[in-house]
């Protein structure tokens, strides 16, 4: 089934003026495609100068979130003939926009970096692999999943009227660590993020879990860290 | 376009404003309360709570405790450890409850003032 | 313009799983600057899903013997087997490391990294399948990735996220450096350095229907041949039989090796006859070769060209634990549950065997003798070292960029103090300026992605799994023709800022060249070996043809020298499965 959908697309060229307008393209597309398609169709064919992130083309490397109807989706994730006739596109919310649906990702990628972001265990390693029962992997089964598309920092209410809070992504980098009983860091990693801008600024809002395009309950991860650093006395407040 | 809700962010939103509100109800009530020094006061006031216009807003206050009682409520059995899995279906049941609980009162609310 | 300089000991070219692993190596003795074209975690490698292979015998018994054995014969007897040995004896001891910089394996009950089967993979030589690739659900590439660079970051390795290299300088046979652009703001860099590794992975993109990336476009294997270096066995492109019709999405193999299924239009499980041992897990390029002669000869589901893959016997407890990415896939893209309907199938471009040359540490060969680029390294899927030969098995790949590239790092950090640092001449640099400017000026009538869009669609008709003279004859022409046409184009964007259309224009002019060679190196050889099968010449010819193509850009086009195989344990036998 072959349809056409008009794609209302938020464009910013910085150095045109005004900077922002809205552009409206008429698209074909068949009932298989995806907003990606027709963001691909209308570059190749309408207006070059559109400009988007795109890679692997089937939701594993992150690289196409944007906002679209009211949501923040993996444009090569999101089928067409489930949108109304009208597709309206903007880049990811409250991160700065380099050009068109461009944003800077560097503030999103710093808070990752805050929070260790890595498997810290310096005791010396075993001969071989070091034993982990698979119940204890599947603790971090889904929070290893995620694809650092951005997506739900930036549906997030909170980062939205604080660019200090570290955001769901990067918490739920905390969890995959903390709850990986390889990792030795807990004491380190748990003061990194129970700081004033860290999980006690979570609100349950869910907006992340909505959004995920892994579909992966982080606000679940979240309250699982509450919950952990409890337990481990750090009630917040220190930095 | 705006960023599309859902139930969790309704229900966050709605805690949020509820408790705003509260706040401000409770300082006035402190306020006026601290104002009922002498029989005189008293039944200058209360005149005025009877008129109809504050009757209705006490409807409203009652159903904006009843919010935030439950949005509160949902928060925190969420932070201790009932799944996420019924964070909507505790949004909507809590909906529910909040309105039905409502109706009651306000049948009997009624009765009372008519 | 300005021109922003770096210097580093040692600059890495991707952010994939061989630049990352890599650069682990490096780092402990210089400073490492990685540029890679996307943010580092989302290279290619993350999308590799099925495993990663090893002999490390956690479910049943396995030797890295047998596990050398299976590659050799899965190159269809081109691989070099000392490489291949060398790849399957580290094997172990890489994974073993990977485990410890915190890769998320899955588990057996033990607790040991559970493994499972996969194409080609045998126990006993060819006796039966064995369960050899060691995985983390279908996301294995994803875990890999994500642990190795996390371990850079944590080793101080700096990225250049969105830094695409637009020449690699090379002069007096040894490295000077790369040169990039910013994409964010447009701005030239160049970066000296005493040693510089290539790891900028594979160029599916040139067909139309493929598993890889819109960023796998080959770029640095043709500014390499552009100047004069050799590019081998560029003739072998895999073909994976399980891409998802009409989009090309890999169904990872560990699908079949978890039980499912292949069955055509009547119902039969058809790889019974093409490979009565080890049936479905047998080698890519047999699987292919057997989906599409089913339906050459009418036994595509309903006629149709395509056939199913069918998952609807397996527990659907191992589809949601072990597959549950290509489960989703299903559901998202086809809108079918694989528990409860046969997935469609076709094969998709894939893999390319063929790459820069490289010896066992990945130094760059100039020559057949053997002879090197001073200081200039590849690893990972654009280097050719050449352990897949003809065709590569399945969960080899992943296992080929981690031997390869620790490999590489290691033999880099060696020489690093001996090296001499690298400069980038300013003509070079102005010459290259100039080329840009010249291509976001031009002017005609020919657009990038028409010009795309015919080359992809040529390669596909032409160049794919099977392959006669006269097809490939008019290919090269057609692709000569494009070349010409190429000169016309005319791009939209005239910005610095991200100019993703500009990019695109470069990587195309690169992906002519590629599949010049490509088609070239197909058509001079006449035999069918590994997933290069002619029909013209539909047997393996060991007396003729027992060695690698090695293609180099002279005056005259594209000329041909040849390598000897390595062979070492395993005399070349008939192949069959």
């Amino acid at each position: 089934m072959i349809k056409y959908y008009t794609f209302k697309i938020k464009r910013y060229l910085p150095n045109e003026t005004p900077k922002t307008r809205w552009d409206e393209f008429r698209v074909k597309l068949n009932n298989m495609e995806r907003v990606l398609d027709g963001l691909i169709k209308i570059k190749e064919t309408m207006d070059g100068t559109l400009t988007f992130r795109k890679s692997c083309a089937h939701g594993v490397c992150g690289s196409c979130a944007m906002k679209i109807n009211g949501k923040n989706r993996l444009a090569c994730q999101t089928l067409v003939k489930d949108l109304p006739e009208i597709i309206e596109i903007e880049p990811l919310p409250s991160l700065p926009v380099i050009k068109d649906l461009v944003v800077d990702m560097t503030l999103f990628f710093q808070k990752n970096d805050k929070v260790l972001p890595y498997l810290i265990n310096e005791e010396p390693p075993p001969q071989r692999e070091r034993i982990q029962s698979p119940q204890d992997q599947h603790k971090i089964l889904e929070s290893i999943t995620c694809i650092m598309c951005g997506s739900c920092t930036t549906s997030c209410p909170v980062f939205w009227s604080d660019k200090e809070y570290l955001g769901p992504s990067a918490l739920l980098k905390a969890y995959r660590f903390l709850f990986d009983t390889r990792d030795k860091a807990t004491e380190q990693r748990l003061k990194a993020i129970t700081g004033q801008d860290g999980i006690w600024r979570c609100h349950s809002i869910f907006n992340c879990v909505e959004v995920c395009p892994k579909e992966i309950d982080i606000t679940k991860h979240i309250l699982k860290l509450k919950r952990l650093a409890i337990k481990k006395g750090f009630k917040g407040g220190q930095e | 376009m705006r960023y599309r809700w859902n139930i969790g962010s309704l229900a966050w939103i709605t805690h949020r404003i509820t408790g705003i509100i509260l706040t401000f109800y409770l300082i006035a009530h402190i306020f006026v309360l601290s104002h009922l020094k002498d029989p005189v006061a008293y039944n200058k006031i209360m005149a005025i709570m009877k008129n109809p216009l504050l009757k209705f807003g006490e409807l409203i206050l009652f159903a904006i405790v009843l919010m935030h009682v439950f949005a509160g409520l949902r928060i925190t059995l969420l932070e201790f450890g009932i799944s996420t899995k019924y964070q909507k279906t505790m949004a909507y049941m809590g909906a529910l409850v909040v309105g039905v609980l409502w109706i009651i009162g306000t049948f009997y609310f009624l009765r009372e003032v008519l | 313009m300005e021109i922003n300089k770096h210097y580093f000991d040692t600059i890495i070219i991707g952010s994939g799983l061989a630049g990352c692993r890599a650069a682990i190596e490096c780092i402990e003795n210089g400073t490492v600057g990685v540029l890679s074209k996307l943010y580092p975690t989302r290279s290619h490698s993350t999308a590799a899903q099925g495993g990663i292979g090893a002999a490390l015998g956690n479910e049943e018994e396995d030797s890295p013997e047998w596990h050398t054995y299976d590659t050799v014969k899965g190159s269809d007897f081109l691989g070099d087997q000392d490489a291949i040995e060398i790849m399957c004896y580290d094997a172990i001891p890489t994974i073993i490391e990977l485990e410890h910089m915190g890769v998320p394996f899955s588990r057996t009950v033990e607790g040991k990294i559970a493994q499972r089967r996969f194409g080609g993979h045998t126990r006993d030589f060819g006796k039966a399948p064995v369960r050899r690739a060691c995985y983390s659900a279908d996301r294995t590439g994803h875990a890999v990735l994500f642990a190795l660079y996390e371990q850079c970051q944590l080793r101080g390795v700096r990225f250049f996220q969105e830094f695409q290299v637009i020449d690699i300088v090379i002069e007096n046979q040894a490295i000077q450096g790369v040169i990039a652009i910013n994409i964010k703001d447009g701005s030239i860099h160049v970066f000296e350095a005493k040693i510089v590794i290539i790891a900028s992975g594979g160029y599916g993109k040139i067909f139309k229907v493929t598993s890889n990336a819109y960023a796998s476009t080959g770029e640095c294997l043709s500014m390499l041949f552009r100047q004069g270096l050799p590019l081998e066995d560029m003739e072998f492109f895999q073909f994976h039989p399980t891409g998802l019709y009409g989009l090309g999405i890999l169904i990872t193999e560990g699908a079949r090796g978890e039980g499912g299924i292949l069955i055509n239009g009547k119902g039969e499980r058809f790889m019974e006859r093409y490979a009565p041992t080890i049936k479905d897990l047998a080698p890519r390029d047999m699987v292919s070769r057997a989906i599409l002669s089913e339906i050459r000869e009418g036994r595509g589901i309903d006629g149709q060209d395509y056939v199913y893959l069918d998952l609807r016997h397996v527990d659907k407890k191992i589809l949601h634990e072990r597959l549950p990415e290509i489960t989703t896939f299903c559901k998202i893209y086809m809108g079918i549950d694989p528990s409860e309907a046969p997935i469609p199938v076709v094969p998709t471009a894939h893999y390319a065997m063929g790459g820069i040359p490289t010896d066992i540490d990945g130094r760059v060969l100039r020559d057949v003798d053997g002879s090197f680029v001073q200081g200039l390294f590849a690893a990972g899927e654009c280097a050719c070292v050449s352990v897949h030969g003809a065709n590569r098995l399945g969960c080899n790949s992943l296992l080929d960029t981690v031997v390869f590239g620790r490999r590489a790092g290691k033999a880099a950090s060696s020489i690093l103090k001996s090296s001499t640092k690298g400069k980038v001449k300013k003509e070079r640099l102005a010459l290259i300026i100039e080329c840009l400017e010249m291509l976001k000026n031009n002017k005609g009538k020919e657009t990038v992605a028409s010009i795309r869009k015919e080359l992809q669609q040529a390669m596909m008709d032409k160049c794919s799994v099977f392959r006669t003279e006269e097809e490939l004859k008019l290919l090269v022409d057609e692709i000569k023709t494009l070349k010409e046409r190429y000169k016309e184009i005319e791009i939209t964007d005239k910005s610095k800022t991200f100019n993703t259309d500009l990019l695109e224009a470069i990587e195309l002019g690169h992906m002519l060249t590629l599949a010049e060679v490509i088609a070239s190196s197909a058509l001079q050889r006449t035999e069918s070996r590994g997933a290069h099968y002619r029909e013209d010449y539909p047997k393996r010819d060991d007396e003729n043809w027992m060695k690698h193509t090695l293609a180099f850009q002279t005056e005259k086009g594209i000329t041909f020298k040849y390598k000897p195989v390595k062979i070492t344990r395993f005399k070349p036998e008939e192949r069959k499965y």
